[in-house]
């Protein structure tokens, strides 16, 4: 049913693009400065040492992924893609590597230049990683599918990226513990504390399970999103 | 011979506004059918409705002999191909590249992009990037992306809308030669001479129903008021009536050695469309 020649079509082509695409390049590297900024010389205090990591899921992740679908949307050329062979789900599949991809070069990147510990248990590292990877690459594709030009896009990822991205930030200047409370539920928050308890060799079996939660919601949302929205 | 396409009382809302209205034609194999109407009047409404890209309220569409929603097959789909503001090329990208891409997605080898880039004219430019084509050439390019996998049946959205008259000959020229070949296709426009320079029959819309449809001779001929305009050499022009006294004045002019010039006073399928709408094409 899903044809992973048409798929390795629709990533090829998004890969060639990429490269042409100084815009898209120039905002894939900026997580690196974050990690400049925030080097932490591989000292794990708070899980905030994590955020490096979050803001690339958003500022890769989220925003290249909403951009290159709007920008098929702007440019007009995804009824051709869906006029052809291509199914729905090849599209999204396709169109969604080049996002993951850029995005787990520039986490290693980030993680290498920030000198941010990770933690000795690699697997679930990785799972972790991965699942958090399809809540972002998902919001992306909302973000994308909601917005008609890629100008569109880089404002309404901002406050994506404040809210599920600089989390840290914001829960320094927050009073209110509710508000603090339940922004620990929020996938940035989870994926730090999951990290850091995995650093202190502590359970992270109830992180896993809230971003499975964000993870299958999202891609949900994205499915609903998709069939409600007109393309032209 | 079977239609392969065939639309019977069709009626299409978009949120309770009215765009088609009890639409009915057909399209026999090989020919070229042209939509003619003004902008507004549902020509790209009626593609994407045939092109299964929208659904409908009530009537019947048949493609290929099935009902129209079959064309999601990609086994269907990939009889047909379309041309439309939609179906654009990837700018950064070069004129290779994108046909590359849908080599791959209609499962045909690449030496089939020479062909194409040949049938359209653009041989030797497939290092191009899009971007720094010019209008017509890019329209050619979509054009040879959308007759990549040979489709029985191509649907075009005012293919030449926008384009200089150098531009519109080549692809009317390139149309005439796939349609010789076999391809049926159905376009739509509002140049009444496209309609009548390239297609079998056309079809008046206006506000989303259809007021005429033929061939266009026939439809001139049965709307002209057979007259006929004789220019003399002196610069003089006689209106003459298609009947035994125009015959005799007409034999006078050529006795009397100053006959230059008869036309026929045949209307536009313009003129038409202004008759029996009461509304211009533009
Ligand atoms: N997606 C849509 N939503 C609402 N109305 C639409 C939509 N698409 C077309 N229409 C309306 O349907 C009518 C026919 O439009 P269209 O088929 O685009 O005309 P044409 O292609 O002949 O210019 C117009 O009145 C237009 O405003
Ligand atoms: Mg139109």
């Amino acid at each position: 049913m899903i044809s992973v020649k048409r798929i390795q079509a629709v990533v090829i082509k998004d890969y060639r693009d990429l490269l042409k695409n100084a815009y898209m390049l120039s905002t894939a590297v900026i997580p690196l400065f974050f990690a400049l900024l925030l080097n932490q010389e591989g000292e794990v205090q708070t899980a905030a040492v994590f955020m490096p990591i979050t803001l690339t899921m958003v500022i890769v992740g989220s925003f290249i992924q909403a951009a290159v679908i709007a920008e098929e949307k702007e440019k007009n050329t995804l009824r051709g893609l869906l006029l052809s062979p291509l199914n729905t789900a090849e599209i999204f599949i396709g169109k969604s590597v080049i996002s993951a991809v850029s995005s787990l070069i520039m986490i290693v990147a980030v993680v290498l230049i920030g000198n941010i510990p990770l933690p000795d248990q690699m697997l679930l590292t990785a799972a972790a990683m991965l699942i958090s990877l399809i809540i972002f690459i998902s919001i992306g594709t909302i973000l994308g599918l909601v917005s008609r030009t890629v100008m569109e896009t880089s404002v309404i990822v901002i406050p994506v990226l404040f809210i599920f991205g600089m989390g840290d930030i914001f829960k320094t200047m927050i009073e209110a513990e509710w508000l603090i409370d339940a922004m620990s539920y929020l996938p940035d928050q989870q994926i730090g504390q999951l990290l850091l308890q995995l650093n202190n060799g502590e359970a992270v079996g109830d992180h896993f399970l809230v971003l499975s939660i964000w993870a299958v919601a999202s891609v949900f949302v994205t499915i609903y999103i998709y069939k409600k929205r007109r393309f032209d | 011979m079977s239609n392969i396409i065939d639309v019977t009382n069709v009626r299409k809302e978009y949120e309770g506004k009215k765009a088609l209205d009890d639409l009915s034609f057909s399209i026999q194999p090989g020919e070229t059918f042209g939509f003619l109407g003004p902008s507004g009047s549902g020509k790209t409404t009626t593609l994407k409705l045939l092109t299964a890209q929208e659904g409908y309220q009530s009537g019947n569409i048949h493609v290929f002999g099935a009902s129209v929603e079959k064309l999601k097959d990609p086994k269907q789909m990939k009889r047909i191909g379309v041309l439309t503001d939609n179906t654009g090329l990837y700018e950064r990208l070069t004129v290779e590249a994108n046909l590359r891409l849908y080599c791959k997605l209609y499962d045909v080898s690449y030496q089939r992009i020479d062909e194409v880039l040949h049938e359209v004219g653009l041989t030797g430019e497939e290092s191009k990037v899009v971007s720094k084509l010019s209008k017509g050439m890019r329209q050619r390019v979509t054009l040879a992306r959308t007759i990549l996998h040979k489709p029985e049946l191509l649907f075009l959205d005012e293919p030449t809308s926008a384009l200089d008259p150098v531009s519109t000959e080549r692809i009317h020229s390139i149309l005439r030669t796939l349609n010789e070949e076999g391809t049926t296709i159905f376009l739509t426009t509002h140049d009444m001479y496209e309609a009548e320079r390239i297609c079998d029959r056309v079809a008046f819309l206006n506000k989303g129903h259809i007021q005429l449809q033929g061939p266009p001779r026939d439809l001139r001929v049965s709307h002209s008021d057979s007259s006929i305009t004789l220019l003399l050499k002196d610069g003089r022009e006689q209106l003459v009536g298609n009947d035994h006294e125009g015959a005799e004045r007409i034999g006078a002019a050529i006795a009397s050695q100053q006959l230059a010039s008869v036309h026929s006073n045949e209307p536009t399928l313009g003129d038409i469309f202004a008759r029996v709408t009461g509304k211009e094409l533009f």
